[in-house]
């Protein structure tokens, strides 16, 4: 009896806090589907009369949203493939090759990681303003076009599969660089999707350096357009609820589908400390 | 292809030698393994036949070729890992023609041999399942047919059976028999169980302590141990080793003065202790004390003590059960005197020079 | 292969494959590192011809008698007090409950875990909307308790406090994670063990389960107060563009912003982004020390 009680304060709890987690996505998706005055009553209404669909078209065409959109995707798919690739090159040549210095610029490398990010903003914009890229899809995407805490897990993960292999797959005629592509990496699939996609969030979500480095509306990025959106759209809210789905709800789905990797990610990633 | 090492050294850390001057030759066609304690060096040759370990000194010939320079895959040899190093994403027919592939031989007629080749292996009912739906058994085979798929000059294996039961073990040391008698190709194999290497080789070579023991057929290895350590090493139950002081009386009448002078250590094989003469030549007739001991089915062990030492024989099962002691004879065969150094000076063929 | 020594021709084989990532990590990590520490003791610094009237402390000078950056240095360890604890604290709890459950426990861990891949602008505009002085559902919930409504995002004695929950409800799934994570590693056999000796389930959350999960306890407060220090997204989309009313959000990172975006004084920004570092750097050596001494693996 004790037991059951106690199980089903478990469940009440666990879902309190789960109701608490939903609401703003909640109160999101209602407030995008009201009237204007629906958005204001009080006290405040859940489900609007008639749902308001209107307000998604709206809201995409107030501000460039497609455009932002059509950014967005070009920075997070260019950004993401482009530091995959330089990682998993830098990855293996780490966990894998021998060469002169490997431990002392390992060693730097680990060491930069401890610098806040937010430090590096201002020379690296003074450079990208003498390279002539700011207000360009170069200063969204390059500086981030290498990471070295992606080249670090997928080191990790490369150097976790057998030895053997890597001297089966030579032994079998293949070169390091078929090796790497034919065997290392789908053999490392899970992490690599991992870093790929926990990539994929925070290059969509970046805001502050694309906030810095973009001057034109055309160059915005989703959040820094929806940011923007804010002063145009003022007290509008069921419109801004309305934009801040459209930028929310591609990632929700991406996380619907790849959970699993997210979360192994997570754990790969945030353990390493 | 025949192998010849030349005076090969090796030396991991270029300060203390891993293997001295290794010199031998190795029968083209033969099965050939390498057998000897964890740490001996067996690993070690393998890869430096391998090509995997360059060679700190010395040559390593292929036939008449000059392989030293040479890299594993230039060296065209089949290697199969004690792990079996399988790549765990492709499929077995994708693993077996994986090879081929790197030669860039087209799909179909790489397919072709992989079926060819899984068949020899009798894996050839699996081919489209992936390594880890695989008992290790099978993946073992699969890993045999991989490192055959490039016509290799030779086929290694680095402790093939270590990760099988016991039973696999048996059933998979004569599978590497039958495929390469089928397929003719130089093979050599690293193991520590000396059942493994006397039930399939045609040559053993014995490793220790960076050197070869010894190199020569099962048989030599059991019935003429160039040392004490090979003696030692090969047999089961382990021989009977006592100071070679505690037997020199009875040993007088047929052993040289000369050699018995210099034995230090004697070897005495279990079944070289019997309680008749059966007239095959014996070399002494000693008097000891009998404890009958164990039986396990068919064997029979009985300890004997003599001049304060214990002698383990496995020729007294007929011997009554109360009898306490009696006279014990030594059959040339599986007697063996050591010098100081370990060296053999009597026993097997060399006790007539 | 085995035993192979680094080569010439393997070190340049080698260089080939890290030559990408070198390059551009040279250029946007390693180089702007040495530049922010330079710039941070630039006087007179023209950003259009480069020009660099010579090397001091004078921007060391200007933060310490900032009151601005007083500010800024207050407000981000107010902030960093109220958030990292409760985190902490609260991901922990929901973990522990999360491992005991079954049924849904895919779902609900789906639901915590939700507002981590949110972009953190969308998600501080629905906020901003929850906390509408008039309208907002914060405010219409604590009504049901008697609180009169608050001006939360124009208050600025409720400003950060408005920061603070938010980015606690955003922080709470990243945790919740690798306390799971950690509860997972735990060896059920130390439970076994604990109980043959007697513990009851109290006593086990207390003498296994704490101790054992001080390593990642520590982490995540680690990761958390860096985390923490460098809070701007929050601050910026919740009050559409300003530092919080009267400048109550204005964090470290804001007034590096500002520095250097809306009043162009480079070098200053850059040296308020070393004293961040610095700061950073302090709560790494503690995390050396700490775990060196006091947490159990």
């Amino acid at each position: 009896m004790a037991k059951k009680l106690s199980k089903i304060l478990l469940y009440a709890i666990v879902t309190l806090g789960a109701i608490t987690m939903l609401i703003p996505f909640l109160w999101m998706l209602s407030t995008s589907l009201k009237t204007a005055p629906e958005t204001i009553k009080v006290p405040p209404i859940w489900i609007p009369k008639s749902l308001q669909w209107g307000n998604y078209i709206k809201a995409w065409s107030e501000a460039p949203f497609a455009r932002y959109f059509v950014n967005s995707v070009v920075v997070t798919s260019v950004t993401t493939v482009g530091q995959l690739f330089t990682s998993i090159l830098a990855a293996f040549a780490f966990a894998r090759l021998k060469f002169f210095g490997k431990n002392l610029i390992f060693v730097i490398f680990l060491g930069t990681m401890m610098i806040p990010g937010e430090m590096l903003i201002i020379p690296n914009f003074v450079t990208l303003s003498k390279l002539g890229m700011i207000d360009h899809y170069a200063a969204l995407i390059v500086p981030w076009l290498a990471s070295f805490f992606t080249v670090f897990t997928l080191r990790q993960a490369f150097q976790s599969t057998p030895e053997q292999i890597y001297y089966a797959a030579k032994m079998d005629g293949a070169t390091d660089w078929k090796y790497l592509w034919t065997v290392l990496v789908p053999m490392s699939k899970s992490t690599i999707t991992a870093v790929t996609v926990l990539q994929v969030i925070g290059s969509w979500n970046a805001f502050m350096w694309p906030l810095i480095v973009t001057n034109t509306e055309t160059m915005r990025t989703l959040p820094v357009g929806l940011q923007a959106f804010t002063t145009d759209a003022g007290t509008e809210y069921q419109l801004l609820m309305a934009a801040s789905t459209f930028v929310i709800i591609p990632m929700v789905i991406l996380y619907m589908f790849l959970q699993k990797y997210i979360i192994a990610g997570i754990s790969k990633a945030g353990l390493k400390g | 292809m025949k192998v010849t090492f030349k005076d090969v050294t090796l030396s991991y850390d270029g300060k203390k030698d891993t293997l001295k001057h290794l010199n031998f030759e190795i029968p083209d066609g033969s099965l050939v393994s390498l057998l000897g304690p964890s740490g001996g060096g067996k690993t070690t040759t393998l890869n430096l036949i391998s090509g995997l370990l360059p060679a700190t000194k010395g040559q390593i010939f292929f036939g008449d070729d000059d392989v030293t320079k040479k890299d594993a895959l230039a060296r065209k040899v089949g290697m199969v890992f004690q792990n079996y190093a399988l790549y765990p994403h492709l499929s077995v027919r994708d693993n077996i023609a994986f090879p081929l592939k790197m030669q860039k031989v087209k799909k179909a007629e790489r397919y072709k041999r992989a079926e060819e080749l899984a068949k020899l292996v009798h894996v050839d009912d699996q081919l489209d399942k992936k390594p880890g739906e695989l008992s290790g058994g099978q993946q073992q085979r699969v890993a045999i047919a991989r490192a055959l798929a490039k016509s290799p000059s030779l086929l290694l294996l680095d402790e093939p059976l270590s990760n099988l039961d016991a039973r696999l073990r048996i059933e998979m040391r004569q599978e590497i028999r039958r495929i390469q008698r089928e397929t003719g190709v130089t093979t050599i194999f690293v193991t520590h169980d000396q059942d493994e290497a006397l039930h399939i080789s045609d040559n053993i070579m014995v490793l220790a302590h960076g050197t070869i023991q010894q190199f020569s057929t099962p048989t030599a290895l059991y019935e003429e141990p160039s040392n004490l350590f090979v003696a030692k090493f090969i047999g089961e139950p382990v021989i009977n080793t006592l100071p070679a002081e505690a037997l020199k009386a009875d040993l007088v009448a047929s052993v040289p003065a000369s050699i018995l002078a210099r034995a230090v250590t004697a070897g005495v094989r279990s079944e070289a202790i019997v309680p008749f003469d059966n007239g095959q030549g014996m070399v002494a007739a000693i008097h000891a004390g009998l404890r009958h001991a164990q039986k396990y089915g068919r064997e029979a062990t009985a300890e004997l003590s003599y001049n304060g030492e214990v002698l383990l024989s496995t020729e007294m099962a007929d011997l009554p059960q109360a009898q306490t002691e009696g006279d014990f004879f030594l059959t040339k065969a599986g007697f063996f005197l050591f010098d100081e150094a370990g060296a053999l000076i009597f026993g097997g063929d060399s006790h007539d020079q | 292969m085995i035993n192979e020594k680094p080569t010439i021709k393997s070190s340049l084989k080698a260089l080939l494959y890290l030559l990408p990532m070198l390059v551009i990590t040279v250029m946007f990590n390693i180089w702007p590192i040495i530049s922010s520490f330079l710039m941070s003791f630039y006087k007179d610094y023209n950003f259009y011809t480069d020009e660099v009237g010579g090397l001091g402390f004078d921007n060391f000078l200007y933060l310490w008698n900032d009151p601005d950056f007083h500010l800024a240095v207050r407000n981000t360890l107010i902030f960093v007090a109220g958030v990292v604890p409760t985190t902490v604290i609260l991901s922990l709890v929901i973990a522990l409950l999360l491992n005991q459950i079954k049924v849904f426990s895919g779902f609900f861990r789906t639901v915590y875990f939700l507002p981590f891949v949110t972009s953190t602008v969308a998600i501080a505009m629905v906020w901003n909307w929850i906390y509408h002085s008039d309208y907002g559902l914060m405010n219409y919930f604590l009504g049901f308790f008697g609180v009169h409504p608050i001006n939360w995002l124009t208050n600025p004695h409720y400003s950060l406090l408005a920061l603070i929950i938010m980015s606690i409800w955003k922080g709470l799934g990243f945790n919740i994670i690798l306390f799971l994570v950690g509860l997972n590693n735990i060896d059920k056999g130390y439970y076994n063990a604990a109980e043959i000796d007697g513990a009851n389930a109290l006593q086990r959350f207390w003498n296994v389960t704490i101790p054992l999960l001080s390593p990642i306890t520590f982490l995540v407060s680690v990761n958390g107060i860096i985390g923490s220090f460098k809070v701007f997204d929050q601050i910026f989309a919740l009050f559409q563009g300003t530092p919080g009313p009267g400048k109550a959000d204005l964090t470290i990172v804001y007034y590096l912003y500002q520095k250097f975006y809306t009043e162009y004084k480079y070098p200053v920004a850059a040296a308020s982004g070393v004293v961040l570092f610095f700061l950073i750097l302090l709560v790494t050596l503690v995390q050396m020390w700490y775990s060196r001494k006091h947490v159990h693996y």
